[in-house]
């Protein structure tokens, strides 16, 4: 019953964020110079005139407001001005499956690299093996992803001939965009988990375990690790939404035509629907991830379960 | 042949500022069933006597730099790693001081109880946990069929104490550690606690090594005393012997802090000074500068010697004095 009390409130929340978000973004989008008609070739007055009566620009802003509002309520997020002849939906129908992929692909690398380097470093703490993994996690924050993305693309791509190095044909295609956001948000991952253990692995409970006669494979993973991946857990909501949205860089060293892609454009384009819809569809993600993170913490933790209750 | 039989254990932490000599040269036994007491001030080397018997100290910085350990007659020190995991939990179990922070927060109770079993027994799942629903009974949780389940946080401090007995003793060892049981917990609970490790003692057989810094404890449960000053012993007796007729100057001392024994009204005794600094050791004796005798104490390390039958002390002719007048002085100062 309370589980359900906590869901609903939490819904309405969101709702609410979502509400102000979509506000926020639609009169920042408007009060930026410039417009979607004002091109480089210029356009004669008449015709940008009519243009934009056309699309409903020369209403006033609350007017227009009031009519994207009530267009949203029935699901119609409109049509975007620099994708001719394509609904706001089908450019983010398009765009999300290539980011979704992409960011779910990094998550996944950065896990499978960060969680195991960074056990392995706390449990080896002051040697050789620690010292050489939180280097190569400081390596792996430092350089930007523009640089490593080109090298892996060159490595992988045309040394070694695995993978294309650009372009979204086949299904390994995710793999090298992935890897570039999962080696940097690994190496950040690494450190957190690093953090987490040690702070665990100093605690009473750990001593007690290693005198019960615990192998030391087992304190790690058996009364370590729930608490110390909880660092790790708190950075899956903001990781998420930077790997998905923030996968603009990738997604134009890979030459992929992800959302990222149209985020931008759109932004530059001043493609005004275009904006409002994707930062939609990153809100809801965010909000949903976030909401996800939430209950997995809860339930890692029996001491917030309890106070939920 | 005794239980477990220590000789001239030393251990030491490498650290950056120098040496701490925690343990130095400390020797003692005990018989199966028995029960010794180990008293001191905090940071005289009590608990790392103990761990490092068991390989529970972090090394580095810590070193076992000599000694021996025989424990039923395998040297505990010589062990290694995966022999001493055999022994840990099995036939050594050991409770701690604070048992809010000794007991996994993320774990049910159930199974950080069956953990011993299983590790070390070839008992099931079923059997383990119906063994762990009749420990909790034995140490005095009502309802352990429902508590089983519950997690640490659910429990008060003297009920996680009786929980960690009941994990410590589920596989019926044959040497309980305790250190400083009690310490955390309130005056109430403390004899409560103490109650039913004497109790579990006696049904199981169990030999038990107490550590603690009150002396009032050891009285009420031990067979012999071992007090420690600075890494060293500096007595070792028969408990009532120890009471009646304490030999060392510290001894006394300690035994005059004991409130209970104080005269009401006057202000509390307590040993003036600090204990010596680890790291730089005076060469002599080392309680020389905070003993009520000043003269006389020897400048090289005083023998731990047989003074009477059973009855063993640093022998420094200062500390061992005891004349009628500062005999009282010491205890009501
Ligand atoms: N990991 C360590 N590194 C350096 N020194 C240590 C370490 N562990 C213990 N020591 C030192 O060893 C000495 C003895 O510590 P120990 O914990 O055995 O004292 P204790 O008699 O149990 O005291 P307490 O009553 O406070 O528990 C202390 O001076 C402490 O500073
Ligand atoms: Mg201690």
């Amino acid at each position: 019953m309370d589980q359900t009390r906590y869901i609903l409130s939490r819904l309405g929340q969101s709702l609410l964020a979502l509400f102000c978000i979509i506000t926020i973004t639609f009169f920042i989008a408007r009060l930026a110079p410039g417009g979607p008609f004002n091109d480089d070739k210029a356009v004669p007055a008449h015709i940008q005139a009519k243009m934009e009566a056309y699309y409903g620009l020369d209403k006033p802003l609350p007017v227009q407001y009031i009519k994207y509002i009530g267009n949203l309520l029935t699901g119609d997020f409109g049509s975007s001005f620099g994708n001719k002849g394509f609904t706001v939906a089908e450019v983010i129908a398009q765009g999300a499956p290539i980011s979704l992929a992409i960011g779910l692909g990094g998550l996944l690398f950065a896990l499978a690299i960060g969680i195991p380097l960074g056990t392995l470093a706390a449990s080896r703490k002051n040697t050789k093996t620690d010292y050489f993994s939180m280097s190569f996690a400081m390596l792996g924050i430092c350089i930007p992803t523009f640089v490593v993305g080109p090298l892996l693309a060159i490595f992988f791509g045309l040394r070694l001939g695995w993978f294309n190095a650009w372009g979204w044909f086949q299904p390994t295609d995710w793999i090298l965009p992935s890897l570039t956001l999962g080696i940097y948000y690994g190496a950040y991952i690494a450190r957190l988990t690093r953090g987490g253990m040690l702070e665990i692995l100093g605690q009473d409970y750990i001593r007690t375990a290693r005198a019960k006669g615990v192998s030391q494979f087992n304190i790690l993973f058996g009364h370590a690790f729930r608490g110390g991946i909880i660092p790790v857990v708190n950075f899956l909501g903001p990781a998420l939404a930077g790997l998905i949205s923030g996968s603009f860089v990738v997604e134009t060293i890979f030459g992929l035509d992800g959302l990222g892609q149209h985020f931008i454009t759109a932004a530059t384009n001043r493609d005004y629907p275009l904006i409002l819809g994707t930062v939609f569809f990153y809100a809801v993600l965010i909000i949903t991830v976030n909401f996800l993170v939430d209950l997995l913490q809860v339930w890692l933790n029996p001491r917030l379960r309890a106070a939920r209750a | 042949m005794p239980l477990l039989d220590v000789k001239d254990l030393k251990v030491h932490f490498h650290t950056r500022e120098g040496i701490v000599r925690a343990v130095d040269g400390v020797s003692f036994s005990l018989e199966k069933g028995g029960t010794l007491g180990i008293v001191g001030e905090s940071g005289s080397g009590k608990s790392v006597t103990c761990y490092s018997l068991l390989g529970l100290i972090p090394m580095p910085p810590g070193r076992i730099e000599g000694g021996t350990a025989h424990f039923d007659g395998t040297d505990l020190l010589q062990l290694g790693e995966s022999g001493l995991r055999k022994v840990r939990g099995k036939r050594i179990s050991m409770i701690f001081q604070d048992p809010m922070t000794c007991l996994n927060p993320f774990l049910k109770i159930k199974d950080q109880l069956i953990e011993p079993l299983l590790l070390h027994t070839d008992t099931n799942k079923t059997d383990a946990l119906k063994e762990a629903i009749k420990a909790l009974g034995d140490v005095g949780i009502r309802d352990p069929e429902k508590t089983v389940h519950a997690y640490p946080h659910e429990f008060s401090g003297g009920m996680r104490q009786r929980v960690m007995i009941a994990m410590a003793l589920i596989t019926k060892p044959e040497l309980l550690i305790a250190d400083e049981p009690t310490t955390a917990l309130d005056v109430t609970i403390q004899k409560q606690v103490l109650d039913l490790i004497k109790d579990r003692q006696k049904a199981l057989g169990t030999a038990v090594i107490f550590i603690t810094h009150d002396l009032a404890v050891v009285s009420e449960v031990c067979d012999h005393v071992n007090v420690m000053y600075a890494g060293r012993f500096v007595e070792s007796a028969p408990t009532d012997v120890l009471f009646k007729s304490p030999a060392h100057a510290y001894t006394r001392a300690l035994q005059a802090s004991i409130p209970a024994l104080q005269e009401k009204g006057k202000p509390l005794y307590t040993i003036p000074g600090a204990p010596p600094n680890l790291l730089a050791l005076p060469k002599g004796c080392t309680f020389a500068p905070r003993a009520a005798v000043k003269d006389g104490h020897l400048d090289t390390q005083p023998p731990f010697a047989e003074i009477k039958p059973g009855h063993f002390a640093q022998n420094c002719p200062a500390c061992l004095k005891i004349s009628e007048p500062q005999m009282s002085k010491d205890l009501i100062l």
